[in-house]
């Protein structure tokens, strides 16, 4: 099971320095959709297991890492590797369609 | 596996989730199938102050979370995933997901609309990049800024009133001289000082890099071409119906919209539509769930018609 963890402007940076896929998720308390998406997050963290991290950002708390990525619409997904942005979902999406874009940048 | 099921729905907003309590409380099987989120639409929106039976202004989430409830209460069988093709198998229907397959007798089609857009210059390019169509989902990013609402329905001016709490004001753009929405939403409107018109202008291009910027504009009177600046701009312009699955099933009117009668069966028997696919449904959550409950009575008689297995 991948581990699941909320990060702040503060600590997001020490997650970057891990090695693993992370998928970081930008919600606030007031986007229903975002609401949504913790199923289906739960979902791909007990399927990919520890290959991945999933970090959630509450975007009301953590506005600078909001802007250094540009995110202006939730719910938004980034897909994060040795540093770099390798995808994006943005809007609500399912499980399957997280695992697609996770598969492609693992092949 | 596949698994046969007497009815699938595809669509899990309000049309879909009546659908499912009638067809649960008829003891068919049933299976509901849902892409994105069971509720539909309807739950980003801020309130519901008009289902009827709610006197208190309701938070669609949990009216949402209550059909769900219900439905799950008469063994209905929920599942997310996409039906990507529908297909004619001898005597029933096969229904092919992203993973799999499941084969039924009947299909209840109640999958919806999308946001409709205006195909203008920089619109792709901005989305998520301060053009946005959830007021409730965006709004934290424009505190204290600078916003447009394009349209002037129900949707545009509840979602106005939204973002009003948040910006330093809201500019409606519409492209009539008047508003289409309920009239008790027009007054709100009207009365809010955070809120401004543009009347009679047609949107003719987003303009910005990496983020929104401005919106260039044509005042339909005068023939001149505006340009204003904003933070963020909030598309509510309308919805198209998601028919692309059945379009070669069933017939559907120049629109895209899915053809039917009152009772809601299609050209093709053994699939019946709900909700926003049909046209004329004014975007209500009580139309939806009415249709949805029509729609399943409609295909209990069908299956009522079949030869006992």
């Amino acid at each position: 099971m991948a581990e699941i963890l909320s990060a702040d402007d503060f600590t997001f940076d020490q997650h970057l320095k891990d090695n693993k896929l992370l998928i970081v998720d930008f919600w606030s308390p007031s986007c229903i959709p975002c609401r949504m998406m913790d199923h289906n997050l739960e979902l791909i963290a007990g399927i990919h297991g520890t290959s991945i991290k999933i970090i959630k950002i509450n975007v009301n708390e953590s506005p600078k890492t909001s802007s250094r990525y540009l995110v202006r619409t939730l719910p938004t997904l980034l897909f994060i590797q040795n540093q770099k942005v390798k995808s994006q979902l943005t809007g609500a999406v399912n499980s399957k369609q997280i695992g697609k874009v996770i598969n492609e940048i693992c092949s | 596996m596949s698994k046969h099921w007497e009815i699938i729905i595809i669509g899990g907003g309000p049309a879909g989730l009546a659908a499912a309590l009638y067809c649960g409380r008829a003891l068919r099987s049933t299976l509901i199938i849902e892409k994105y989120f069971f509720g539909g639409q309807i739950i980003t929106s801020d309130i519901i102050e008009n289902y009827p039976g709610y006197t208190d202004p309701q938070s669609p989430a949990d009216l949402m979370e209550r059909f769900i409830f219900q439905v799950k209460k008469y063994g209905v069988e929920m599942e997310n995933n996409e039906v990507i093709k529908i297909e004619r198998e001898g005597e029933t229907w096969r229904v092919n997901t992203n993973d799999g397959f499941s084969t039924t007798d009947a299909i209840i089609l109640a999958t919806g609309s999308e946001h409709r857009f205006l195909g203008v210059e920089g619109e792709k390019e901005l989305r998520g990049r301060g053009l946005s169509v959830c007021a409730t989902c965006d709004a934290p990013f424009f505190k204290d800024r600078r916003i447009a609402v394009i349209g002037g329905g129900d949707t545009a001016i509840a979602e106005a009133l939204h973002l009003a709490k948040f910006a330093s004001d809201v500019t409606i753009i519409h492209r009539r001289d008047q508003l289409r929405a309920e009239r008790i939403l027009q007054e709100r409107a009207f009365h809010n000082n955070k809120i401004k018109f543009l009347w009679n202008r047609e949107v003719l291009r987003f303009k910005g890099f990496k983020r929104l910027e401005s919106i260039q504009v044509k005042d339909k009177i005068s023939g001149n071409i505006e340009e204003f600046a904003f933070d963020g701009i909030f598309m509510a312009i309308g919805t198209v119906p998601t028919t692309e699955l059945v379009k070669n099933l069933v017939d559907l009117d120049a629109e895209g919209y899915i053809s039917t009668d009152i009772s809601l069966k299609t050209s093709s028997p053994g699939i019946f539509v709900a909700g926003e696919v049909v046209k004329g449904n004014h975007r209500q959550v009580a139309i939806s769930a009415g249709m949805g409950v029509q729609a399943s009575l409609s295909c209990e008689e069908y299956l009522n018609t079949l030869p006992k297995k």
